[in-house]
Formats: C-alpha cells, sequence, structure tokens
C-alpha cells in the first residue's frame, strides 16, 4: 500500500543524475553550490587585480552556465556552483597590459597566465594596414581627421592617454548623473575602446587609430549588469543632439532589436550622426544595434602573428578564411549580410 | 512584474496624445518609475497592466520588455 511505503528519493536517484530541467526557474536553495573552483590570474609572474574571469561549465544534457567575477588584490577569484556541473574551461581579460587568455578544462584550482602585450608603440598592426602610423619621432600621426565621436559604453578612464576625452557622465537607468567620476569605466571596457579610437599616446602606449578626433564618452553600463536599450537611446540623443558628434561607436549588442533604439539612431542619422556597432563574438548572427539598416555593422579582424598562441584563441583553422596581409576575421566575430567592414578587433 | 520601456514611435510624434504618460499612471498593477526624466518611460507592470498598456498606446508607442545589452 502506497501510505506503508518509504521511498527515499535521495537513495534512489542520487542528486547528480537528476537533470535539472528548469534550472533557470529553480530555487537556488535547492540547486545547491557544493562544488567550487579558484582561479588564479597572473601576469609576469604577478598577480593581476581586476582581471574579469569567466567560468564555462557543462551540466547534464545540454545545460551550460557561465559564471563572472573579478579577481581580488591576490588575483584569485571563487566561484561556487551545483556539484552536477564539470568546468570547460575560463577566460580570463586582465584590466590592461596583458593579452586576455583561455584555459581549457579545470578543477578545483586553474592558474591563468596571461602574456603581456607589446610595449613598443604607438603603432599596432593595424595602423600598419590603414597607414596610419605615428612618427616615432616626434609623436605626431599620419592622421590628422579633426572630427568628434562619440563612444557609448562603460565609461571612460582614468588612463593618461585619454586625458582629453570629454567625459558626458553616465545615464544609467533613465537618470543622467553628470556628477565628477560618474563617467569613469566602471570596468575596463569602455577605456579600450577610446583608446583604440582616439588614444593620444603616452610613452611606450599604443596610439588611437584617430588621435585628432574629439571624444566623448558616456557611460551607459551601471556598475554590475548589462546597458538597456532606455539608457542607450538616452546617450545617442545626448551624444548627437548636444554635443552634434559625427560618429557613434557602440561596441555592445544585444540579440533582440529594440525600436525605441533604432527610433533614436534613425534620428541622429537625420542630425548627421552615423552610428558604427560592433557585430558581436557570438559567433553567430549579427546582434542589435548593429543588424539595424541605418548602423554601420563591424566585424572583428585578427592577423597572423600578432596575437600569442596560447592566448584566447580566435584563428580560423581554414586557411581559406585568410586575406591580404595575413589578415582574418576572428572565430567569434558574428557574421552576416549586415555587415560592412572589419576592424581591429584583435588590436 | 516585469520591467519595460515605453516611448512615442518617432513616426507619431505629432498625433501621439499629449497626455500619453497620464493614460499609463491609472492602470491598476503599473508601476511608472522615471515619468518626467527621460522621453523613454520605465515601468514596472503584470502582464495583464502590459496588456492594457498596448490596448491603450500600441498605435502610438512602442512597447518594450528591457533589453540587456552586453560590451563587445
Amino acid at each position: 500500500m502506497i501510505d506503508n511505503f518509504s521511498f527515499d528519493l535521495m537513495k534512489a536517484v542520487p542528486l547528480d543524475l537528476v537533470p535539472a530541467f528548469r534550472q533557470e526557474a529553480a530555487d537556488p536553495r535547492f540547486l545547491g553550490t557544493d562544488k567550487e573552483t579558484i582561479v588564479t590570474v597572473k601576469g609576469n609572474r604577478k598577480p593581476l587585480h581586476g582581471a574579469e574571469v569567466i567560468l564555462f561549465l557543462s551540466g547534464p544534457g545540454d545545460l551550460r552556465e557561465r559564471l563572472e567575477k573579478r579577481t581580488d588584490s591576490k588575483g584569485r577569484v571563487r566561484f561556487e556552483y551545483a556539484s552536477f556541473f564539470e568546468v570547460l574551461g575560463v577566460i580570463a581579460s586582465p584590466y590592461g597590459g596583458f593579452w586576455p587568455k583561455m584555459e581549457r578544462g579545470g578543477g578545483y584550482k586553474i592558474g591563468v597566465n596571461c602574456p603581456p602585450l607589446p610595449d613598443d608603440g604607438p603603432n599596432g598592426w593595424w595602423h600598419r594596414i590603414m597607414e596610419t602610423l605615428y612618427d616615432q619621432r616626434n609623436g605626431m600621426s599620419s592622421n590628422e581627421v579633426r572630427i568628434k565621436v562619440g563612444v557609448i559604453d562603460s565609461g571612460c578612464g582614468p588612463h593618461p592617454s585619454l586625458k582629453e576625452v570629454t567625459d558626458c557622465g553616465a545615464i544609467i537607468e533613465g537618470t543622467e548623473l553628470a556628477n565628477q567620476g560618474e563617467g569613469l569605466d566602471s570596468g575596463s571596457h569602455g577605456t579600450h575602446v577610446c583608446g583604440i579610437i582616439g588614444g593620444r599616446p603616452a610613452a611606450g602606449c599604443i596610439g588611437g587609430i584617430a588621435p585628432a578626433a574629439d571624444l566623448y564618452s558616456v557611460r551607459v553600463f551601471p556598475d554590475n549588469g548589462g546597458a538597456n536599450q532606455g539608457d542607450i537611446a538616452d546617450a545617442i540623443d545626448l551624444l548627437s543632439n548636444d554635443h552634434s558628434v559625427h560618429l557613434i561607436n557602440m561596441s555592445l549588442g544585444a540579440s533582440q532589436g529594440s525600436q525605441i533604439e533604432r527610433d533614436a539612431i534613425v534620428d541622429a542619422l537625420e542630425r548627421g550622426t552615423l552610428c558604427i556597432c560592433a557585430a558581436a563574438n557570438s559567433a553567430s548572427e549579427v546582434e542589435f544595434p548593429a543588424a539595424f539598416p541605418e548602423t554601420v555593422a563591424v566585424s572583428a579582424l585578427g592577423k597572423l602573428g600578432m596575437v600569442p598562441t596560447d592566448s584566447f584563441p580566435a584563428i580560423p583553422s581554414d586557411p581559406d578564411l585568410f586575406g591580404d596581409n595575413q589578415i582574418y576575421a576572428a572565430n567569434f566575430t558574428c557574421f552576416g549580410r549586415q555587415i560592412i567592414c572589419g576592424g581591429g578587433g584583435l588590436a | 512584474m516585469s520591467e519595460y520601456l515605453i516611448a512615442v514611435k518617432r513616426h507619431k510624434r505629432d498625433s501621439a496624445p499629449p497626455n500619453w504618460e497620464e493614460m499609463l499612471s491609472d492602470i491598476q498593477g503599473l508601476i511608472l518609475k522615471n515619468s518626467g526624466q527621460s522621453r523613454r518611460v520605465r515601468v514596472d507592470a503584470t502582464p495583464d497592466a502590459i496588456d492594457e498598456a498596448r490596448k491603450r498606446l500600441s498605435d502610438s508607442c512602442h512597447i518594450e520588455p528591457v533589453m540587456h545589452h552586453h560590451p563587445m
């Protein structure tokens, strides 16, 4: 009889063999976090503070998870996760000075040693390809184009090569934050983007591709989490309307398109501001806003031999995917007919 | 409750009801979060409330769930 039947689920079906059918909606108390991995990130044998670490996990069936954290002052970060996950690998992206690095597999402890970035600036391979070279004697670039470029990202600086970027503050959850410091980088991405575009290089640093351009930076990423379409649209308005920028760079994206965002892009275009958008790094269809026809979608390019072989692997295995000057489209770059051009994504 | 963004469609700016934000404020289950601060209004709404908002304003307004973008 059923009411006399004693059934111990935990003994009959061990928990780690029960697939998590609704893991996303499951109460975390029932998932448990009884497994951990400690990742240590170093560069030149020294711990790297503030490196972004992504841990990739594989679970039962097609279950995949990614966890993101930053390293502490000892270059360490601790991840906790349910016991039915196995570690696929990690990607460590240092705050600066070192290449990102991927390590496959893992266990309780993973050590990542990031190779140093070249310090023989101000020219990189992409300057040579585009023939916009710095004169090593006087530090002046051959590219003297003076335009105004807006950057909508995680903020900018502080950085010695970006002292002249106009800080337009932040727009977070519909509120403009104009107090001093609000426009500073909440991570490192925006600083990297501003540097690639218009860095005026300090000694030994790589210079921007257009150092004579006037940059205007707006932070739309909060300290934690993604940027929403309303803040991005407000930032487009601010840069195009209030600062009359010629171009807006958006190295950000989402898998779905927002018509609110698209309206702002079209408004800006009518004012004479063109939005340049990254195609995305998910090796699939171009994401938004790059996929809108009113923007210029840019894929990520690399040059063979310029990226350490043990850095984040982006080099295609098919030799037919290499073009002139051994330039290739990175493995991770999104693809589609919306792509207008490529940029130095592995710069 | 989920978060949504509502903004007048660009080709409807001349014809949208001037009191469109007020038309949202009396919907039960809908909370305006930043009315008057931006052209794009943020709301928290139940499924029924957002359905009511769509009935009233979808002709003149975009009504979208918040979409989070990531850096690339």
